[in-house]
C-alpha cells in the first residue's frame, strides 16, 4: 500500500529519533484504524493500571522492609555497644580484684568476657552494614517509579489513540503522582564507583 | 577540631535514605542532626536557622533539587560559606563536573559505607580548617 502523505509540513524536528517515533505512531493510528484492532488495544491500555499498581505494591514493600530493618539496627546497635562496654567494665574489675578461690574460673571468666566484647564489635559492625544495605530502596525505588512513569505514558498514548478511533472506550484513571526521574542505570558516560569520582574530583581540582 | 555537636541538615526526598545517612553520621559521631525532604525545604530551613553548620544533600529530588539547592547556598550571602556534601547515585561525569563548578564541597556515589563518608567529611574538614 501507499504510504500515506505527510501533512502539512510542521517546523523541522531536530531529533531524528523523535521524528521516527512520529513515523511510528501515525503508522500504527493507520493499522490499527484498518484493522479494527481498537478491541486489543483496549485491553493492553486496561493492564496498564495494573501494572502499574503492582509496581507501587513492590515499591511499597520494599520502604516498608527498608523501615523495618532500619529500626531493627537502630535499637539493636546500642545493646551491642553497651554488652560490649559491659563486658570489658566487668572483666577488668574482676582481673584487678584479688580472689583466694576459685582463680581458674575468674580467669576463664575474664577470657570469654573478652570473647563476648568481641563477638559484639563484629555484630555492631554487621549491624551497620545491614543498614548501610538498605540504600538499595533509594535507586531500586527511583526505577520503580521511573519504569510507572513510562507505564503511565504508555496508557496515556494508547488512550489517546482509542480516544480518536473508538470514542466509545471507558476513560482509566491515569495517576501521574509520585513520578520522579530516577537515575540513568549505567549509561555511558557514568563514572564506575567512587575511586573514579574522587579522580574526576580531583581533575577538577576538589 | 570539628565539634561532634556540629549542626548537621540532611537533604533527600527518601526517608529511609535520610535515616541511613543520619545513622552513619551518629556512628561517626555526629549527633546533631537535621532533615529536609527536598531541596525548597532545605533552603527554608537554612534561611529560618543560622546555626547549621554542613549540608549533606541528594540530587535528584522534587521542588527544587540539590544541584539548584547548592546554587541557592553560594549566592546566598548568608549560607554562601556552607559545606555542602552531595551524595547522590547521579554518577554521570557531567554531574560531579556541574557540582564541582556549582561550588560542592565534595561528591559521594551511592552505594556508599560510613567509611566513604567518613573519608569526605575528613577532607572537607581539613580543606576548611586552612
Amino acid at each position: 500500500m501507499e504510504p500515506t502523505k505527510p501533512r502539512k509540513k510542521r517546523t523541522s524536528l531536530t531529533d531524528p529519533r523523535v521524528e521516527k517515533i512520529g513515523i511510528a505512531t501515525a503508522k500504527l493510528h493507520r493499522i490499527l484504524k484498518e484493522l479494527g484492532h481498537m478491541r486489543s488495544l483496549e485491553q493492553t491500555a486496561s493492564t496498564m493500571p495494573d501494572a502499574r499498581e503492582r509496581l507501587s505494591f513492590i515499591d511499597k514493600s520494599m520502604h516498608e522492609a527498608s523501615e523495618k530493618t532500619i529500626s531493627a539496627v537502630e535499637v539493636s546497635l546500642p545493646l551491642a555497644s553497651r554488652n560490649r562496654a559491659t563486658c570489658s567494665e566487668l572483666s577488668m574489675r574482676l582481673a584487678d580484684s584479688s580472689f583466694s578461690e576459685h582463680q581458674e574460673l575468674v580467669m576463664e571468666t575474664i577470657s570469654k568476657l573478652g570473647e563476648i566484647a568481641m563477638a559484639e564489635e563484629s555484630l555492631r559492625h554487621n549491624l551497620m552494614q545491614i543498614m548501610e544495605a538498605q540504600e538499595f530502596r533509594d535507586v531500586a525505588g527511583q526505577m520503580v517509579n521511573k519504569i510507572v512513569g513510562a507505564a503511565v505514558e504508555i496508557e496515556s498514548i494508547l488512550l489517546d489513540i482509542l480516544k480518536e478511533y473508538a470514542p466509545n472506550t471507558k476513560d482509566s484513571l491515569i495517576s501521574t503522582e509520585g513520578l520522579t526521574s530516577g537515575p540513568v542505570h549505567q549509561a555511558r558516560d557514568s563514572v564506575n564507583g567512587q575511586d573514579e569520582v574522587d579522580d574526576l574530583l580531583a581533575s577538577l581540582g576538589l | 577540631m570539628v565539634s561532634p555537636n556540629m549542626k548537621i541538615l540532611v537533604v533527600d526526598d527518601f526517608s529511609t535514605m535520610r535515616r541511613i545517612v543520619r545513622n552513619l553520621l551518629k556512628e561517626l559521631g555526629f549527633t546533631n542532626v537535621q532533615e529536609a525532604e527536598d531541596g525548597a525545604d532545605a533552603l527554608q530551613k537554612l534561611q529560618n536557622d543560622d546555626t547549621f553548620e554542613f549540608v549533606v544533600s541528594d540530587w535528584n529530588m522534587p521542588n527544587m533539587t540539590g544541584i539548584e539547592l547548592l546554587r541557592n547556598i553560594r549566592k546566598d550571602a548568608k549560607l554562601k560559606h556552607l559545606p555542602v556534601l552531595m551524595v547522590t547515585a547521579e554518577a554521570k561525569r557531567e554531574n560531579i563536573i556541574e557540582a564541582a563548578q556549582a561550588g560542592a564541597s565534595g561528591y559521594v556515589v551511592k552505594p556508599f559505607t560510613a567509611a566513604t563518608l567518613n573519608e569526605k567529611l575528613s577532607k572537607i574538614f581539613q580543606t576548611m580548617a586552612k
